[in-house]
């Protein structure tokens, strides 16, 4: 099938830089320590004013380090605005593939590469430095499983609505800039959303961003049921059917750059 | 020098009003960004109150130094980030050829505008938890008097180390995938109190990757946070000593270095 071909072809373009890659997990790893020190000078003698005890916080730092190279660190605009730019753009829509599907899947590549080189290594070393967190429930794994591709997913699509906005405004700079803030600051990317105060709290837990780090980690954790897989899910149909439809107006909508 | 870097500052400037709009827009959320951490803490302070007897204000105050110093040096040493194009593509040679400073003119070839967003969300930060911390009876004169200095040697630090980052580019071609070991992580370490980290980070932060030197040594002193009056003095010691061996170093990569280019 065309679209496991360029996700295979994107894997094995992204094998090519896997020792420096390496090197560049061991600063995303102090990025994770720094926030794990924050949280333990926090915790340190008062870990009865927090809903969750300092292991888990630091088991959630971990989950939530590791999903980010799977859901938040992706292409910039999928590199949707580079071929708008040099007019490449006509070339991709002039294919007989579905533009957001080969592009999707192009990124897919990407992420099943990160999955083995970043995210692993990742959760390897911070693992030996907190600790492997095991679930009391084994099919916890599978919900968690299916909770990270549900983010994926929800990930995915954030990065391609970034994209597809350069087809009416060429420059996505900002775009990148703000997806990347808020799936960070409201998805919990180190403060789980119980902190912020109500009802700001409620409303994040509701909105898509959470589906991307916070909802998966809390399942691991068992802090968070199955029933928030339907959240997630809600939240894939309803960006892919967006983005699916937003295509369609930029195929009426582009301009060729470029001779 | 200064009046070449005057009128490129003018030139940007102009060039980036063409696209007003973007210009602003993205300035912001590159300051957005960058105030995200700062947000986070905010709401995990207003909570907990204070981390290991550092208040909200007090590491606003560090946060917002360190970031402004970073934000002017990637402002004013743009092109020092994007180092690797130059090897890998032989531009440095064009750089060698001329009889100023290859170094002079790397700073001076083009400077991001942009990151006048951050440069001004950190002032804003700085002058909100100045102004909070004089509210709580914090005397702010000496916060204000060593403020400049403060920014000087995280500046320095920061030039320093994307020095070495581009030096390394010299020896094995591609350092840029280091970035994020040796400047942005640790960057944002030097945000908090260095106390708060292992001991093996502590090291590192004072040794290999002096960090920090950038802020924290000065304000546990003024802010009276444990800081020995021995150690506020050792830092501008400290930083100008690193800023002399990134130099050093530097010429040697550049006696070294072999054009990769076409």
């Amino acid at each position: 099938m065309i679209y496991m071909l360029l996700a295979v072809k994107t894997y094995k373009v992204n094998l090519q830089y896997r020792m420096a890659h390496l090197v560049h997990n061991l600063g995303s790893c102090i990025f994770c320590f720094v926030y794990m020190a924050i949280w333990t000078g926090i915790l340190s003698g008062r870990e009865e004013m927090s809903p969750y005890g300092l292991q888990e916080l630091l088991f959630y730092l971990t989950s939530t380090q590791c999903l980010l190279w799977l859901t938040t660190f992706l292409s910039p605009g999928l590199q949707i605005h580079l071929w708008v730019r040099s007019g490449d753009v006509s070339m991709y829509l002039a294919r007989p593939v579905h533009f957001y599907l080969y592009t999707i899947s192009q990124e897919m590549g990407r992420i099943s590469y990160n999955f083995f080189y970043r995210s692993i290594p990742i959760y390897l070393i911070l693992g030996f430095a907190v600790g492997f967190h095991t679930p009391d429930e084994p099919l916890t794994l599978l919900w968690y499983a299916l909770s990270s591709l549900f983010a994926i997913i929800i990930g995915l699509n954030f990065f391609y609505i970034v994209g597809i906005t350069s087809f009416w405004t060429t420059e996505v700079r900002w775009a990148m800039y703000l997806n990347q803030s808020l799936i960070l600051m409201l998805g919990g990317q180190m403060l789980p959303l119980e902190f912020y105060p109500e009802p700001f709290a409620s409303i994040l837990i509701n909105l898509p961003f959470a589906s991307i780090l916070y909802i998966p980690s809390m399942i691991l954790l068992e802090k968070l049921s199955y029933d928030m897989l339907g959240l997630q899910l809600f939240w894939c149909v309803v960006l892919i059917a967006f983005n699916v439809t937003v295509t369609q107006f930029a195929r009426r909508r582009v301009e060729i750059q470029g001779g | 020098m200064i009046s070449m870097y005057g009128r490129l500052i003018r030139a940007s400037l102009k060039a980036s009003m063409q696209y007003k709009w973007n210009f602003l827009i993205s300035s912001t959320m590159m300051g957005l960004l960058m105030i995200i951490d700062f947000i986070v803490i905010a709401v995990l302070l207003w909570r907990f109150d204070n981390i290991r007897g550092w208040n909200l204000y007090e590491i606003g105050l560090l946060y917002g130094t360190v970031s402004l110093s970073d934000a002017l040096v990637r402002f004013i040493a743009s092109e020092m980030q994007d180092f690797d194009k130059y090897i890998i593509q032989g531009e440095f040679d064009s750089l060698l050829v001329k009889p100023v400073s290859p170094l002079i003119l790397l700073i001076t070839r083009k400077i991001d505008i942009s990151r006048l967003g951050p440069v001004f969300q950190a002032s804003l930060i700085i002058c909100f938890c100045l102004y909070f911390l004089s509210q709580q009876g914090q005397s702010i004169g000496p916060l204000l008097l060593f403020l400049p200095f403060v920014i000087l040697c995280g500046m320095l630090v920061c030039f320093s180390l994307l020095l070495i980052m581009c030096t390394i580019s010299f020896l094995i071609g591609k350092g840029s995938e280091l970035m994020v070991f040796f400047y942005y992580a640790p960057l944002n370490a030097a945000k908090y109190p260095i106390s708060l980290y292992s001991n093996w980070l502590k090291a590192l932060f004072f040794s290999l990757i002096p960090v920090g030197y950038m802020g924290y040594l000065t304000f546990s002193y003024l802010l009276e946070k444990g800081g020995s009056m021995w150690q506020f003095l050792f830092v501008p010691v400290a930083v100008i000593a690193f800023f002399g061996l990134s130099i050093s170093f530097w010429n040697y990569g550049i006696r070294h270095y072999h054009s990769t280019g076409q």
